[in-house]
């Protein structure tokens, strides 16, 4: 193999041959010197397992023929040695010469004993024999140093006491001191070197003294100069001082200091003084360092953000809200309730593009007043409403500008507010106004004296600022109103513009940053204008427009203080509600629908608070009572058809966001769709029965409110005029005309389908939707409806159908207890990620120590076990081994004992004389 | 790489009659034939030795590192423990019998590690100390048997050994259901890269394939087939 590789160095040819020698002597099993006897013996342990890359360590490779015989062997020595002894009292020891060595021979061993004899008596002779001759001087003398000690002069040295001063010894060098303690005096170790007649110990002590003598000195002196160098300085320093050259850098106190410290004069001052003098700065400049100190550090002023980041701080901002948004609506808890409204979903882009008109209002207030075009789809008539609403916006100015209108208002507002006062139910006066003074009675029941005279003083101011309303304009600083009468006095006569100005002007002054008493007073203002919303909606004519001014300075006021704003909303709720409940008590017959102001109200709240909210202190209770408004309120007119139908489109509009469910408003759509069925169709009652809820029958069907007189004719439908509805008398004939029943049916027809929209995912689809469905059938059976409503009635008969039969096929019968399959159970097995082997991975260390201990005692128990079972193997071995020795023995001596018996036998039978002793002994 | 046993032949009459176990219902044996799994010395520690990351150990020690191939066990194991078959506790017994002629009993409840390098940690494990247990349970998950594998194989059962170069190809569906719902059949697969199964106790030879099939998805198809007959989803 190295012959091979010529070119591998020597040390690594080396290594192989060694390697290889190795190798050869495991594998071939080459018999090594004391082999050569014993063939077994050249065995050696084979491998029991194969594995890559590991190398045989020294133990692992035996040779287990050659260990097996030096194990015998050892017993021959032991336990043989023990077993021929066993039964002896004593042992005779052999201890002649020679006699344990078994490489002589009996004649060697003769004349071992013979010399040993002999030099043994050589030697007790020499002992005790007298020298016989001088020469060889063997014998023992006592040194120091190399040198006997009868040649030192032991007293030498005594007058040498003053040299152990210390004083003295410190000038010594070691080997002096060395030469001192242990020279002993010797003269040839001062005077090896120099070869000459070694010093006496006065001369080395003189010499000693000579030298610490000059240390000394030379001490002294090197004092001294340092000394003359200092007193140089100083007298450099003084007349430095004194020609002024140093003066411009001290201030005056320093020169003080420094003056004294001349004065003085010490060498130690001076040089602390030499320090300062490093130190020392000109005036100034630690005045200004001071200053500086004490000066604000100018902090690193935010970066200016690029219009990527604002829009990527928007987004994260629209998406934390909105993630809210969702929690509040599955009703999870925020942890910051404080945060009243939040933004509606899916607004996100939207709200971006409408920030223009938002930038002043919170980002949290749901949707202004006036909604966008994308929102209306599915809405209906609130949206129409509001869409109108936007349009009579913008000629509003010319409008409301006039002074004749103003006028008329005034008057509208005098004859109010004496019907107040008279507390009486005029006869002429509409429905709505007296329910309206009802309302307002139960809401002030408790400060009714105090509201009349407010009321007085109201009319009084009113009457005050007619006269002054031509020559006061508008204040710039005003107060917060705290009673409506005063802020009736401030805006009452004022047009749009101003309203909105004053209203402006009033929350600038009295913002709530600017005193603490400034939030009580708005919040008062804030009632004071929600009342003023509530008048308004009650006026008549009744000015939309004024109403959509008031919106905005509202929806942020509630921003503002969210809590008062929800406080004074449930206050306004209970209050309806009670008012309701009252009515339909009485039933007396008439109308027990809510007024304007009410209506006005809900849709107000619906803007300021988020409806998507799984439990909202407002809105919980406005869709409740809009609820219940629908299914109990018996309907009596015209009007109330188209309230209700107002009502189910507001409820769609709150609901769609977060889809819940509302049974009432479908159940009122259902009814109203059914009395549109002719009254003379067969079963029309039992239909409707079939359909709807018994009470809704009861409520919805005692009048034909929607039998159109003549379907078969086209009629051309004008988008209602809610304002108009709202406004006319129960009696109005608006009620009774085609193109209002047709309006109504349109409104209802697309509140359906955006119920159909919205509720296409519940489950219970097919359940909710296919009395409606029927309905549907029926009304295009009798084919009631006109032209221009089958569109949008095949639109929903279409989407139910299609989306009741998409149910109808992922829907799963029922089962009888499914039981998922149990799958085995599975286990994870037990491994360490680097195995060693042998290694305890126990986690318990006193137990790891004890299994290692109770292993070890197992493995020497084994061991033990084993030696004695060899032992025993051996020692049987031997005892046959000496039986059969005895045996041969034995065998030996019967066998010549036989013999002499044979041939005896023989010589007598042939007779011939044997020996003459066995006749004689026969 | 790892080509496996299947193949081409054309008659399908299906295996013949069967004995039928005592038990109610049917069961499936795995045989992992040929399959690498070796430990070896490398530095300081014992590793499971793969191609990828011991191709130069293996060279220096005059190996191919071809056959190195534990990766395919691993597949072939987990293609067995994870599939319905044996979540319904179809899997009667698994055995993998190494290149080194080591046998190995695979518990059916065994959760076979995920990553395949602790999966080598495991098997290093196991052919150190001969057998694992569970971490929760006192059972042996793995452990080393004696051979050969027959004495472990219930008595009757048939032996279906699968390769590319049967000459006879089966449509699995077909020779599962002519065994009959109640039998248990042994299918022995072979889990190495280069070659073909040697084992001499099979009774029938087949191929489900024309082509040649890596284990996991030869293990995948009797699986498959399987699950089908008896119902399981």
């Amino acid at each position: 193999m190295a012959k091979k590789r010529k070119l591998s160095t020597p040390a690594s040819v080396a290594k192989r041959n060694k390697k290889k020698l190795r190798g050869g002597i495991e594998k071939k099993g080459k018999p090594s010197q004391e082999a050569g006897s014993n063939v077994f013996e050249t065995i050696w342990s084979r491998k029991k397992f194969d594995v890559l890359g590991k190398k045989q360590k020294k133990g692992e490779t035996r040779r287990v023929g050659l260990s097996r015989s030096l194990a015998i062997e050892k017993r021959k020595d032991t336990l043989l040695q023990e077993y021929k002894k066993k039964g002896k009292g004593n042992t005779f020891v052999d201890r002649r010469f020679g006699e344990n060595d078994d490489g002589l021979g009996e004649e060697d061993k003769a004349i071992m004993r013979f010399q040993k004899e002999r030099q043994s008596q050589i030697s007790r002779q020499s002992k005790f024999a007298l020298r016989d001759d001088e020469d060889e001087e063997e014998e023992e003398i006592l040194t120091h140093g190399g040198m006997a000690l009868s040649n030192v002069d032991d007293y030498k040295d005594e007058d040498n006491d003053s040299m152990q001063d210390d004083d003295y010894l410190d000038g010594l060098s070691k080997e002096e001191v060395m030469a001192l303690n242990f020279g002993g005096g010797s003269s040839s170790n001062d005077g090896g070197s120099e070869g000459q007649k070694p010093k006496s110990k006065k001369e080395i002590m003189e010499e000693i003294i000579a030298k610490s003598k000059f240390y000394k000195a030379q001490k002294a002196k090197e004092k001294e100069e340092d000394q003359d160098l200092e007193e140089k300085l100083d007298k450099d320093f003084t007349e430095l001082v004194q020609s002024q050259a140093l003066s411009s850098l001290f201030r005056p106190t320093r020169k003080d200091n420094l003056k004294s410290m001349l004065a003085k004069g010490s060498t130690k001052d001076k040089g602390s003084g030499k320090d300062k003098e490093e130190e020392e700065k000109p005036d100034d400049f630690e005045k200004i360092m001071k200053e500086m100190v004490f000066e604000m550090r100018g902090h690193a002023t935010d970066r200016l953000k690029t219009d990527d980041e604002l829009i990527k701080e928007e987004r994260e901002r629209l998406e934390e809200m909105e993630k809210k948004r969702k929690q509040r609506m599955l009703g999870e808890d925020t942890e910051d309730d404080s945060e009243e409204s939040d933004e509606e979903a899916g607004k996100a882009n939207k709200r971006q593009k409408k920030k223009k008109r938002r930038e002043i209002s919170g980002d949290d207030l749901g949707e202004n007043f006036v909604l966008d075009d994308e929102e209306k789809k599915g809405t209906g008539w609130v949206d129409e409403v509001l869409a109108r609403r936007d349009d009579e916006e913008a000629d509003s100015d010319e409008e409301e500008g006039s002074d004749e209108d103003e006028d008329e208002d005034e008057d509208e507002d005098e004859s109010e507010e004496g019907d107040d006062e008279g507390d009486s139910e005029d006869g002429e006066g509409s429905d709505e106004e007296t329910r309206e003074e009802l309302l307002e009675k139960v809401r002030i029941a408790l400060e009714k004296k105090k509201k009349r005279e407010e009321d007085r003083a109201i009319a009084a101011a009113k009457r005050a600022s007619e006269a002054l309303q031509e020559q006061d304009a508008l204040p710039f600083v005003i107060d917060a109103p705290q009673t409506l009468g005063t802020f009736l006095t401030l805006v009452d006569r004022r047009s749009n513009e101003e309203l909105v100005v004053a209203i402006q002007r009033i929350r600038t002054c009295n913002a709530i940053s600017l005193a603490a008493d400034n939030r009580r007073k708005m919040q008062i203002f804030y009632n004071v204008l929600l009342q003023y919303f509530g008048s308004l909606a009650m006026e008549k004519p009744f000015r939309l427009s004024r109403l959509n001014l008031l919106c905005k300075p509202l929806i942020e006021l509630s921003t503002e203080t969210p809590y008062f704003a929800a406080t004074c909303a449930r206050q306004r709720l209970v209050q309806m509600h009670t008012q309701i409940t009252d009515r339909l008590k009485v039933s007396d017959g008439s109308s027990c629908w809510p007024s304007l102001r009410t209506i006005m109200l809900l849709r107000f709240w619906s803007l300021i608070f988020p409806p998507s909210d799984l439990r909202h202190p407002v809105m919980t209770p406005a869709i409740l009572f809009m609820s219940e408004v629908l299914c109990r309120c018996p309907i009596t007119s015209g009007r109330d058809v188209a309230v209700g139908s107002f009502f189910c489109t507001l409820l769609l509009s709150v609901l769609k966001q977060a889809r819940r469910f509302c049974p009432e408003a479908l159940n009122f759509i259902m009814t109203l769709l059914v009395s549109a069925l002719p009254s003379q169709a067969d079963g029309k009652l039992d239909f409707a029965r079939s359909v709807c809820p018994a009470f809704m029958v009861e409520i919805g069907l005692a009048e034909q409110w929607l039998v159109l007189k003549n379907s078969k004719k086209e009629i051309e439908t004008p988008a209602l005029d809610f304002v108009a509805l709202m406004t006319a008398e129960e009696s109005d004939p608006v009620f009774k005309t085609d193109s209002f029943r047709v309006g109504i049916l349109r409104t209802l027809l697309q509140t359906l389908n955006g119920f159909i929209s919205l509720y296409e995912d519940l489950m219970s689809f097919p359940e909710v939707f296919s009395p409606v469905l029927l309905v549907m059938k029926r009304l295009k059976q009798e084919s009631v409806l006109p032209e221009c409503l089958r569109v949008l009635h095949t639109q929903a008969t279409e989407v139910i159908e299609t989306k009741l039969a998409e149910h109808e096929r992922l829907r799963q019968p029922l089962r009888m207890r499914i039981q998922k399959r149990m799958p085995i159970k599975q286990f994870n097995p037990k491994f360490e990620e680097n195995y060693v082997q042998g290694r305890s991975y126990d986690p318990d260390r006193e137990r790891a120590e004890k299994k290692k201990l109770v292993r070890k005692v197992k493995s020497e128990f084994k061991g033990a076990a084993r030696e004695l079972r060899k032992d025993n193997y051996f020692l049987m071995e031997e005892k046959a081994k000496e039986k059969l020795a005895a045996e041969e023995e034995r065998k030996e001596k019967f066998g010549k004992a036989m013999a002499f018996l044979q041939e005896q036998e023989s010589a007598f039978k042939s007779g011939q004389m044997g020996k003459g002793k066995g006749r004689r002994r026969k | 790489m790892s080509q496996e046993e299947e193949n081409v032949a054309s008659d399908s009459d299906g295996p013949p009659e069967q004995n039928q176990n005592e038990d109610d219902e049917g069961g499936v044996i795995f045989i992992l034939e040929k399959a690498s799994l070796e430990a070896g010395k490398v530095g300081k520690n014992y590793q499971l030795l793969n191609c990828d990351d011991h191709g130069n150990f293996l060279r220096k020690h005059k190996r191919d590192p071809a056959q190195y191939r534990p990766d395919i066990v691993h597949q072939a194991l987990l293609a067995i423990l994870d599939s319905p078959l044996n979540k319904a506790g179809r899997l009667k017994a698994l055995y993998v019998k190494t290149d080194k002629n080591v046998l190995i009993q695979v518990n059916p409840h065994i959760r076979i590690p995920r990553t395949f390098k602790r999966f080598c940690g495991l098997m290093v494990q196991l052919l150190q100390k001969l057998s694992i247990r569970a971490t929760n349970g006192s059972d042996k998950l793995l452990r080393v048997v004696k051979q050969p594998v027959t004495r472990h194989l219930p008595v009757g059962a048939r032996r279906v050994g699968m390769s590319f170069s049967a000459p006879k190809v089966v449509q699995l569906k077909d020779y599962v259901a002519a065994a009959g719902l109640k039998s248990t059949t042994i299918f022995v697969v072979g889990a190495m890269a280069h070659g073909k199964i040697e084992a001499d106790y099979l009774d029938d030879f087949v191929a489900v394939s024309e082509f040649p099939l890596s284990a996991a998805c030869c293990i995948g198809r009797i699986c498959n087939a399987l699950e089908l007959q008896w119902g399981i989803l």
